[in-house]
């Protein structure tokens, strides 16, 4: 008895220890950040670990017209990105996962062949359509860009799950006098609540996040997704490198992700998962 | 006007036919079971009727008017599914009330047909609650009653119990009796289950390759079955079968059977046929025709028993008897059965009869 106890303790310490390390490793980043954020001056450059809790950079940062247009800029593309990669989506994965048609599994190999291209490989060829269609320097042309990704995931992911909602509750809706409009929306949709949730929400975090498209697509400040922007923030002088803004800009920009993952966490996994166990 | 006319109808499925030209009529508020083994086509044939499986060949009427083309909505049809088939993110209350709600009728209206609905079917304290906080017969009855609460005239039933324990298929088929006594709604039932093909049928059709076997009631079918096919689908346990031969005479036939030679009336039959008993039918140490047996086990049931017997070279024999018989296992045995219980078969498997006189 007591030997196992003391082996089952020792089990523990080993997992908390473990679990410790991990947490560090991933947190310690973004603790640094808004410590540093919160930090004023010279006082950047000490190794302190508690912060001063002086809000300047955030003052600064905060009244840069040029920083809160881009705030909004992300925005807008994230909210479009996901509103209309969902639609085309559900749209796309209702023909796919509930229509018999032929043809249908090769469509479904190029979604995910599409969706394993790598960015890099897409981006001369999508510059000159994005001229071509005249959205060169507009917010379209990320949310146009950004579908070429969020979109064949999103398909796909939907796809799978459409696909194994019950044949029977769709013909009990058929038998209740249900169009097929009304069956997505008021049958399918709510029963795939977790998926849309979860492929929504990396939709948003990949436009959020995407550097390369938005460095290319836009030409100026005030068309500029906050990526980009943080990465073009620079002091008064050329000699000075303003840290301080820097991380209280990217402190604001993570917060949005956060409280998003924090709300629907619980989804997000489920979602995952559901889809994926027969692919 | 809910009777049912099909006029030679076929179903394919590309090359495959799994539905051949089947002719059938459902009397207006006749209760019609389909019965027959696992992929004969009863759920394809259900499902033509309620529009959820196209017709490639022949017609449907319903009510005297032709409905092949008419979506299932319009049919004037409620169908309860094997799986129940809720709508799980629903409350009880708004699984029952979903039709209508399509159908855009006044909330008060919805209201008050959904409570009805619920307290005919005793689940009015489940209204609140979502299909997964239900029993599997509880579902059920919510599943019934979605099919209620339209108030159509003709019901449409896809093995509704199979998903049941036994406790609760009992209870569940009285429900379905009690329903049927109380609205006369023409319905049509498919089971694999002859106890509920019984029990529960006006009339029986037993499918068989996508084809009808024999339609009638259920005592039609138990006493005069028109094949070898349907006298062993209809009674449980399974009716037995033994190999004889009938010699045609004049005047009367003869069969012999394990060695045991009996005249019958004529027959217009002459060779080898199948002789079938049922369990029920055959008499421990009597009856007219009598052949030797000896015990292999005794199964008690209570107030009768199934005793298995072996005849001639292995065939084997269950039989019914009252009470507990007193045998042992290789006991010698007299196994008889009045001539008239005899059903015989020919060559193809078809029923015999006597000619008429
Ligand atoms: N959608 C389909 N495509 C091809 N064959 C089918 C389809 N649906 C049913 N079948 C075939 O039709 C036959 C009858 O099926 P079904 O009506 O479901 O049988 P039952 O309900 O009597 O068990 C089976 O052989 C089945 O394989
Ligand atoms: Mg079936």
């Amino acid at each position: 008895m007591v030997r196992s106890n003391t082996r089952k303790r020792l089990h523990q310490v080993a997992i908390y220890s473990l679990f410790g390390i991990v947490a560090l490793y991933t947190l310690f980043p973004f603790y640094w950040m808004i410590a540093s954020s919160l930090k004023s001056g010279q006082a950047i450059f000490d190794v302190t670990f508690f912060p001063d809790l002086k809000f300047n950079n955030y003052a600064a940062i905060l009244s840069d017209g040029v920083f809160l247009r881009s705030l909004l800029n992300s925005l807008i593309v994230a909210f479009s990105v996901v509103a209309l990669s969902l639609v085309l989506a559900i749209a796309a994965a209702y023909a796919l996962g509930r229509i018999d048609f032929r043809g249908r599994s090769p469509i479904m190999l190029l979604v995910l062949a599409v969706s394993m291209f790598p960015q890099i490989a897409l981006l001369s060829g999508l510059f000159e359509m994005i001229r071509w269609l005249g959205l060169y320097n507009t917010v379209g042309s990320l949310i146009f860009a950004y579908m070429i990704f969020t979109l064949p995931f999103n398909i796909w992911v939907l796809t799978t799950f459409m696909r194994d909602l019950p044949k029977q509750i769709e013909e009990a809706a058929i038998m209740d006098g249900c169009s097929p409009l009304r069956i997505v929306r008021c049958i399918f949709l709510p029963m795939m609540g977790p998926a849309l949730i979860s492929t929504g929400l990396l939709a948003f975090i990949a436009s959020w996040n995407e550097f390369m498209f938005a460095l290319t697509f836009i030409l100026t400040d005030e068309n500029r997704t906050v990526p980009v922007a943080i990465a073009l923030i620079s002091g008064s002088s050329r000699y000075e490198f303003p840290y301080g803004a820097i991380m209280a800009a990217s402190t604001i920009v993570t917060v949005p992700l956060v409280i998003l993952a924090l709300i629907f966490q619980k989804h997000i996994v489920s979602g995952l998962t559901a889809g994926a166990v027969k692919g | 006007m809910s009777g049912i006319d099909l006029t030679d109808v076929v179903k394919r499925f590309g090359a495959l036919t799994v539905i051949d030209k089947v002719n059938l009529r459902v009397g207006e508020g006749e209760f019609v079971v389909f019965v027959g083994p696992s992929g004969c086509g009863k759920s394809t044939l259900l499902r033509m009727i309620a529009g959820l499986e196209e017709i490639s060949d022949g017609e449907l009427q319903i009510g005297g008017k032709r409905m092949n083309e008419t979506p299932p909505a319009e049919r004037g049809i409620a169908m309860v599914f094997q799986s129940y088939a809720l709508y799980p993110h629903m409350s009880v209350e708004r699984n029952l009330g979903f039709a209508l709600e399509t159908a855009r009728l006044a909330a008060g209206e919805i209201k008050e047909r959904v409570s009805k609905v619920a307290r005919f079917l005793k689940i009015e304290h489940l209204l609140h609650r979502r299909p997964a906080q239900l029993s599997g017969g509880q579902q059920q009855r919510v599943a019934i009653g979605r099919a209620l609460v339209r108030s159509q005239k003709l019901f449409l039933f896809d093995e509704p119990l199979s998903n049941l324990d036994a406790d609760l298929r009992m209870e569940m088929r009285v429900e379905i009796a009690r329903i049927h006594r109380e609205l006369k709604a023409t319905t049509v039932y498919v089971t694999h289950d002859q106890l509920e093909a019984m029990t529960l049928a006006d009339r029986i059709v037993v499918l068989k390759d996508g084809r009808i076997a024999q339609v009638g009631t259920p005592m039609e079918l138990y006493e005069r079955p028109a094949s070898k096919f349907v006298a062993s689908f209809i009674g449980a346990p399974r009716m037995n079968f033994l190999p004889g031969t009938l010699r045609r005479d004049t005047g009367a036939s003869r069969l012999e059977v394990m060695g045991v030679t009996h005249t019958l009336d004529r027959i217009d039959y002459d060779g080898e046929i199948s002789i079938g008993l049922r369990p029920e039918d055959l008499i421990l140490g009597g009856g007219e025709v009598q052949i030797p047996a000896q015990v292999l086990l005794v199964e008690p049931l209570g107030g009768e028993a199934l005793v298995h017997a072996r005849v001639g070279d292995g065939q084997m024999l269950v039989m019914k008897v009252q009470g507990k018989p007193d045998l042992r296992p290789n006991a010698d045995i007299t196994v008889g059965w009045m001539r008239s219980k005899a059903h015989l078969f020919g060559a193809d498997e078809l029923a015999l009869r006597a000619a008429e006189a």
